[in-house]
Parts: structure tokens; sequence; C-alpha cells
């Protein structure tokens, strides 16, 4: 398995801003709360909600595995599979800030995710038949429910990815696709939030 | 693609059990050849004719580094229980696959050896029988519809099966066929063909060579 360039986030970073992006998404701002106050929150959540209990064990599990510590994320990335069923292979970079909302997902492949990214269950971002590289996901771009995102691709920030859609090319910034294969539907200038 | 046939009289669950259970394939032949399909997926071929000892060692170390394979493993101990009208012990197994990885097969369901589950995360049900070389991704169902009895789909060796993908109701998938992500498949699909969408459309063929 191949390993990608860039290191695992270290985990503090990766925690607080994992919790300051989902208590957004969650309706619960965190915009001005200290550090301590937000990592009050995570254990909160961690909780609450199965999957960012999920997401915590996963963050934990990268820093070990940047470690090159032996065994325990293998450990960790059971729990993490009875948590949330969430299934993140070795060589995936998630970026701090992200919100994996219930987890059922399995991400695997040379991937790599940038903050702000939200990611709808039964989502499968990975590879096609016979390659090593999977898709590149920009910042604050929302994942549907049941979409497959496959192969060495390009999804340009703030797109939004409808449910059941499958992904095989390059999505533009701002784009809104849908469908199997996924088309445009909506360009930058339709989305208003 | 053709309508799905329809028996004069469907197959209940009591009849494919009792038809199914004595066809399950060997525990050892089954994680051998498993293992020799799924080993060179993570970069480690084991060549023309491994010993049995390596390629043991080798599914052991796939079954520590993929929780999948895991459960692939406990799936194949549990086809061979089955094969040999042990009572309780299949059950247990089925119990572990299901929280281990979310991959719940029924005891009719018929694979043989050498096939690859990457994920888990798959439901098969009913009489279905899935041919040596297949991949079957996460999320993927296999089973039946409301028209067609206990009768599944028939998966000819070597297929593909998307992410996400839907087989349902007693149809045939020839040899080599891929199934795009996503996709419902309700009818046959032509050996060596690529199908897509909902519900499932051929697009393509591949080479006769390719075929096999």
């Amino acid at each position: 398995v191949a390993e990608a360039a860039r290191p695992h986030p270290p985990l503090r970073r990766a925690i607080l801003a994992d919790t300051r992006f989902v208590s957004k998404n969650r309706r619960r701002p965190l915009d001005d709360a200290s550090d301590r106050r937000v990592a009050l929150e995570a254990l909160r959540l961690a909780w609450r909600s199965d999957s960012f209990h999920g997401q915590i064990l996963y963050r934990l599990r990268a820093r070990l595995l940047r470690a090159r510590v032996p065994v325990l994320p293998r450990i960790l990335h059971w729990l993490t599979m009875a948590s949330a069923q969430i299934c993140i292979g070795e060589p995936v970079r998630i970026r701090p800030g992200v919100h994996l909302a219930h987890g059922q997902i399995v991400i695997d492949g040379m991937v790599e995710i940038e903050t702000g990214t939200t990611i709808f269950p039964f989502v499968t971002i990975g590879l096609r038949s016979g390659e090593l590289a999977g898709p590149r996901i920009g910042r604050n771009v929302t994942i549907g429910s049941g979409a497959r995102v496959l192969g060495n691709i390009e999804v340009g920030e703030r797109a939004r990815i409808g449910a059941n859609s499958v992904v095989l090319g390059d999505v533009p910034a701002g784009a809104t696709v849908v469908g199997v294969p996924a088309r445009v539907v909506a360009a930058e200038d339709a989305i208003t939030d | 693609m053709s309508e799905p046939k329809r028996n004069d009289r469907a197959v209940t669950r009591r009849e494919a059990k009792a038809g199914a259970l004595g066809r399950h394939p060997s525990f050892v032949e089954a994680v051998v050849a498993d293992t020799k399909f799924v080993a060179p997926r993570w970069g480690r071929p084991l060549g023309e004719n491994p010993s049995l000892l390596r390629v043991l060692a080798e599914s052991l170390r796939l079954a520590w580094e993929s929780d999948a394979y895991l459960a692939q493993i406990a799936y194949r101990l549990r086809g061979a229980l089955l094969r040999r009208r042990v009572p309780v012990l299949p059950k247990l197994l089925h119990r572990f696959s299901i929280i281990w990885i979310g991959m719940s097969i029924s005891d009719t369901v018929l694979i043989r050896p050498g096939v690859s589950i990457p994920h888990g995360m798959v439901t098969i049900g009913g009489l279905v029988t899935i041919g040596a070389g297949a991949l079957i991704s996460p999320s993927v169902s296999i089973g039946l519809t409301s028209a067609g009895g206990y009768e599944g789909p028939k998966i000819g060796p070597g297929v593909q099966i998307g992410t996400g993908t839907r087989i349902l109701g007693p149809l045939t998938i020839g040899a080599n066929a891929r199934i795009g992500a996503n996709s419902v498949v309700l009818g046959d699909i032509p050996a060596g063909a690529t199908a897509v969408g909902a519900p499932a459309r051929v697009v393509g063929e591949r080479e006769a060579a390719e075929r096999g």
C-alpha cells in the first residue's frame, strides 16, 4: 500500500477543529469558545453521537499511525467499526475539521479530504479497479447520503454531491452534481447560502 | 437484458436450504483460494505454486490487517460447518460477521472459493451462487424480489460488483461482467458486459478474449 506524502494531522488540532465544525453543523456553533470549552464539547458529542465517537477514535488511530505505533491502530480501527461502521484506510488523509454524520462509510486508497467537508452515511470514497490513487476532495464539500466518489479525480471546493450519485470525473468548484454518472445541475451562482 | 425467468412454482426457503447446505466448499479449499485471490490485491502475490504453509501465513496476516478478510474466514468456517450440519456454531459465526463488519450472508448463499469482499458491509440473501474471482464492493445487496420466491441471482466467475449496487431476483450475470456503482440490476447481464444505472442497462462490452 502506497504512502501518501502528507502526514496525518496532529491529534489535538484535529479533534478541536472537528468539534468546532461538527458543532456548527449541529447548530450549536462554538465560534468564540476557548479550546477548553471545545474539548468539553468534544466529550459531550462523543457521548451523544456514535459517529463522532468513531471520528475521535479515527483521529487517535491516525496519530498513532503517524508515530508508527504497532498493534494499537488496528484495535482502534475495530472500535471505529464497532461504534459507527466507519472504515477508513491507512493511506487516507483527512484534514482537521470534517463531519462524518452517522457513520456507515468506507474511505480507502490514496484519498485526500480537506477541511470543512461533510460526509453523510452510506458514502464510499475510493478507487476504481486497478488504481491506487483516489479522489482529492476540496474544502467545504458536502457529500450526500449513498454517494460514491471513485477514482483519481478532483472535487473542487464548496461542491455539493447529491444523494446516491456516482461521481467518476472532476467536479468544478462550487458546482452541484447529481445522478449516475454524476452531472453538474447547478453552477456556483445558483448556490445562495 | 431479458425479463427475469419466473418459475411455475417458486422455490421455498426450506427447499433452498436442503439443496444448498451440502454444496458449501471445504474450509481449507476456500481459505486457500480466497487468500491466493486477495493477497495480490494487497500487493503481495503468492506466485505460481506457494506452499500451504505460506498461504496460511498470508491468510493470518490478511486477517490481522483487514477486518473484512477476518469476517470472510469466519464465513468460510461457517460454510464448512453448515456442510457438516453442525448446529448453533454457524449462527454464532454469522452474528460475529454482522457485528464485526456488517456482513450478512445467508446459509443458502454459495460463494465459490477465491473471491474478494474488500470492506464487508454487504447483505446477501436467498438461493444465490457467486463464482470464483468475484469482487463484491461495500454497501452491496444481493437478494430477492417479492416475485421470485427464494431464488436469487446466479453470478458468474470474475464478476466485478461496484459499490452500492443492488442485484435482485432470479437472474443470471455472465462471467467477467462489470456492474457500475449504485446500479440496480433486475435482469440478466451477458458475459463480459458492463452494466450501469437503475435499472441497470448494458453500456459496454469487453473484448471476446477478455471475456474468458
